[in-house]
Formats: C-alpha cells, sequence, structure tokens
C-alpha cells in the first residue's frame, strides 16, 4: 500500500493531536463525542493509502520546508505528498540556555509569529523587526517557491506525486494564472480570488472551501466555539475537492 | 559525448578569484602579477577531472543562501555529475533589502531602472556599516546569537539530507566541506567518516591550528604546501584569509585524489 503524506501547519496536523487546545476541548464538549476526522485522514481512506500526517501547529514555512527533508528518506515511488504553506510572517528561533519552558533538556526551535507574546528568548524588538522583514519584502515568499524547486525534481526522480497549497493568500495564489495553473498546485482550477463574500483568516484557499459548503468550527457551532479552523464539514469538503482533483490527474 | 559538469557552491573560498573580480586585494594582486590571476581550485579540478565547471560560489554567502543556489540550479545536476558544497560560517544570514548607491541609483535594477528586492549578506563583521541601513544593530547581534545554536548546524545536516536523497535518485555525486570549525569536522568520527565529507580521510580534529582566519579545514591546506595571498606574494597583498596560487592547487589536487578514490573503487 502507499502512503499519502502530509506536511504543513495545524490545518494540516488537524484536532486530533491537540487536546490541549482549548478551542478543540471546547468544541469536543459541544458536540459531546470525538472530533470528527481531518481532511487526510478522510482522503487517505478514499484513496486507498496510508497516512503519515507531519503537520505541526504553529510552524513556519522553514519549519515544514525542514520537517519534509527529514522524512523524506520515506518516500517511495507512487506514494503522494501534500505540502501546506502557512503565513509569510511565522518563523523559526533557537532557543538558547536557559530554556523555556523549564524543564526542558535540549535546545530546540521555537514557532514565532505576529501573535508570540512576551517569550523570553528573542527580544520584541528583534521579532518584530523580522516579522516585518518577512511581510515587506517578496523574497521570503520567492524563497519557498525555491523549496518547491528542489521537491519537484526530487519528486519527479523518485517518481512520487506532489501538491501544494498555502493558508497565505500570498503564497501561490498571487501567482500569475499561467504559473497557478499546474497540476502541483492543488484545486487551483477551483480557487476562489477577491470574493469579499468569503474572506476568511485563511485567505483565497478557505474561501474557496467555505464556497463548497465547508465551514469552519465556529459556523458549526453557532460561534460558541471560538475557533477558525475547519469543522466536520469544512474538512469533509477540503477532502472531496482533493480527492477529485487528484482523480483526475491519476 | 557531452562531458559532465562539476557543480560547486560555497562563499569566497569556493568562487575564487573571477578576472573581472572588484575585491580591492585580488585587483592588487592581478597587477602584481602582471595583470593575471590564477585558477581557482575547482577550474584546476575541473579540468583533471575532464569535467565543465559550472561555480557558484559567492564572496559573503550565508548557508541559507548557499541552500537557496543549490535549489535553483538543481535541475542542471545530470547522471554522472559531480556536486561539491562549502558551507560557510554559521553566523551568516541574509536580510531581505532594497540598496541603493550613493547617487541614489538602485544598486540592482530591473530593465527599466526600478530597484529591485535583494539578499543583502549579514555577518559577524561589523565594518559593514551599510548593514545598518537596514537593520538595527541589536536585532543584527541578536540573530547572529542565536546563529550560535548547534540547531543552525543541524540545519545544514538536513539539507545534505535532501540533496543527498536527490543524488541518490538522480544518480550525481555529491561532497560537502565546511569553513566553520562547527559544521561537519566537529562531528562524532562515525559521522564524519562519510564519503560525501570530503577529505575526512586526512582531516583529524585539533591537527591544523596554525591557520585560524577560516576553520581548521582550511587550515589542512596550509600544512600541506598551500599558501594565502598575503605570504605569497611576500605580504604586499593584504589578504591572508584566501588561498593563494599554490593553495588552490593544493586544494584541487587533494579533492582530484579523494575523489577518483572513490570513482575507482565504482569502477
Amino acid at each position: 500500500m502507499n502512503t499519502l503524506f502530509g506536511f504543513g501547519d495545524s490545518y494540516t496536523q488537524g484536532h486530533f493531536l491537540n487536546d490541549t487546545f482549548k478551542p478543540f476541548i471546547q468544541w469536543k464538549e459541544y458536540i459531546g463525542k470525538e472530533l470528527p476526522p481531518v481532511w487526510i485522514d478522510i482522503l487517505g481512506n478514499k484513496l486507498d493509502m496510508n497516512v503519515k500526517n507531519y503537520g505541526s501547529a504553529g510552524s513556519s514555512n522553514q519549519e515544514i520546508f525542514h520537517t519534509f527533508i527529514q522524512n523524506c528518506y520515506e518516500i517511495k515511488k507512487d506514494d503522494i505528498v501534500i505540502i501546506n504553506w502557512t503565513y509569510i510572517d511565522r518563523f523559526r528561533w533557537a532557543a538558547i540556555p536557559p530554556f523555556t519552558p523549564p524543564n526542558t533538556a535540549f535546545p530546540f526551535w521555537k514557532k514565532i509569529s505576529s501573535s508570540t507574546l512576551n517569550d523570553n528568548d528573542i527580544k520584541e524588538q528583534t521579532r518584530i523587526d523580522i516579522i516585518e522583514n518577512r511581510v515587506s519584502y517578496d523574497l521570503y515568499i520567492e524563497e519557498v517557491y525555491d523549496y518547491q524547486k528542489i521537491i519537484d525534481l526530487l519528486s519527479k526522480s523518485i517518481g512520487f506525486d506532489v501538491y501544494y497549497w498555502s493558508a497565505d493568500p500570498l503564497i501561490i495564489y498571487s501567482l500569475s494564472k499561467e504559473v497557478l495553473n499546474q497540476k502541483k498546485y492543488i484545486i487551483n482550477d477551483l480557487i476562489i480570488f477577491n470574493d469579499e463574500k468569503y474572506i476568511g483568516a485563511g485567505g483565497y484557499f478557505f474561501e474557496t472551501i467555505s464556497h463548497h459548503g465547508g465551514k469552519t468550527v465556529q459556523e458549526e457551532t453557532n460561534y460558541e466555539c471560538t475557533d477558525n479552523h475547519l469543522g466536520e464539514s469544512g474538512h469533509r469538503v477540503q477532502s472531496e475537492l482533493f480527492y477529485n482533483y487528484i482523480k483526475k490527474y491519476e | 559525448m557531452s562531458k559532465n559538469t562539476l557543480h560547486t557552491f560555497g562563499d569566497s573560498y569556493t568562487e575564487g578569484q573571477p578576472e573581472d573580480c572588484t575585491y580591492p586585494p585580488f585587483i592588487e594582486w592581478k597587477k602584481l602579477r602582471g595583470g593575471n590571476l590564477p585558477k581557482s581550485w575547482s577550474e584546476i579540478l575541473g579540468e583533471k577531472l575532464n569535467m565543465e565547471v559550472k561555480n557558484y560560489g559567492i564572496g559573503g554567502n550565508s548557508n541559507p543562501q548557499i541552500f537557496d543556489d543549490v535549489c535553483n540550479k538543481s535541475h542542471e545536476f545530470n547522471k554522472g555529475d559531480i556536486v561539491i558544497i562549502n558551507w560557510t560560517y554559521k553566523d551568516r544570514f541574509r536580510w531581505a533589502a532594497t540598496e541603493f548607491h550613493f547617487d541614489g541609483a538602485p544598486q540592482y535594477p530591473d530593465e527599466n531602472n526600478n530597484p529591485l528586492d535583494n539578499w543583502r549578506r549579514m555577518s559577524v563583521s561589523n565594518d559593514q556599516l551599510d548593514d545598518f541601513k537596514h537593520i538595527k544593530r541589536n536585532t543584527k547581534d541578536e540573530i547572529i546569537k542565536n546563529r550560535t545554536s548547534h540547531l543552525y548546524s543541524d540545519e545544514i545536516y538536513n539539507y545534505e539530507n535532501l540533496i543527498e536523497q536527490y543524488s541518490l535518485s538522480k544518480g550525481f555525486d555529491v561532497y560537502f566541506w565546511s569553513t566553520d570549525n562547527d559544521i561537519i569536522i566537529n562531528l562524532s568520527e562515525t559521522k564524519l567518516k562519510q564519503k560525501k565529507y570530503i577529505l575526512n580521510d586526512l582531516f583529524v580534529m585539533g591537527k591544523y591550528k596554525t591557520y585560524h582566519h577560516a576553520g581548521e579545514f582550511m587550515s589542512m591546506f596550509i600544512e600541506m604546501g598551500g599558501q594565502t595571498i598575503f605570504t605569497e606574494t611576500n605580504t604586499i597583498v593584504n589578504d591572508n584569509t584566501h588561498f593563494g596560487e599554490l593553495g588552490h592547487k593544493v586544494q584541487a589536487e587533494l579533492f582530484y585524489e579523494y575523489i577518483m578514490s572513490y570513482r575507482d573503487n565504482s569502477i
């Protein structure tokens, strides 16, 4: 059996691996049962493939790429890899001794973003300067396309399929139509641009999911759970759109 | 049948001394030599291997930039080619900027003379006062301090994993070396003794400490008879960091012998 690999942020990790995230606990209480399956599990099931989900909430694009590298030796011919790029402001920062949180024995990469508050490992001004540099220059977006170049070549030489999508509207969805219209950009044929009706935290990709009936956790719970990740219908719609797209190219 | 290619990536230690270089010590050196500069190690090695040479080394490059250069040129690698990657000092990083000359003209213009964004090369050196037009001093210092973490060395080994996977599937050979004592040469013996680490059989940590400017790996070439430009020109040209003619020759010869020892074994 071949394997479906997922790399990305919380939109790929889903809600099973994070029982400590308050909105997911609230959501579980609200529906009174186990949380529904994540899009990648539904997709793996439909494609009859094993699933290896390396998504990790809060990851930066650097971290997503490095997670891919660390695990690329597992990828074999006819496997499928789906990479979800994240918001450009995010970056990783080496935590240096004394490590926080307490009791951490080894150095580790901290996930830093616009919403990181009072982190002891990085000065606030440094965090602001790095983020400002990252959001002010397209070079950081081009860096992601450079990562794609070598991943594409690896996929070609090993013989696996690779698809990309992004939670950040500036990555992939700001490409010209000719460039966007490539097989590797999953559901590129469905993406909705500039429709104010569907403005959401995730940008164009999630507007497209919404357009096809996929809702967020907050929409599904009548805003009792304040979380903008996809809910049950969102994950179902995402997996269906991905499945149809992949099958079209099979 | 077309020749295979030797692709080299890295910093100034790989770039060598192109004929059109603008680096003042190289200009002085060229003048002293009567208008010519000697071949760099990659050119000598390419000739010995009977391969075309594509040298993508750039002075002042950071490791993220070197890896990015590899990504950008990876479509050019073919079966039977050789790729040699020289990692640089860990403290170096790149910072997005738009730069202008003193007269206000863009440093990197497009065809309509509009400024293009570019990656500015940052390092521990505070001689580059222009750095502070683009980044606050404290921010630069904190980034450099953060980069001393060994996580940034691990990041390099991660890059290597991907390049190796690609080399295996595509059928080219890849070799790595570094000018930073905290990358490759400080690995445990089991990890260091891998084919991909060029000259790992010759290198002994702590043995070559006479030449301090570019780490112990480069010092090894001095021990083997290589000289810097400074020494080679009898201290006339003030560059005790980069290699002179003999240094490049020694490096090329040792690399050649190492590569051939594996090529011979595979026949």
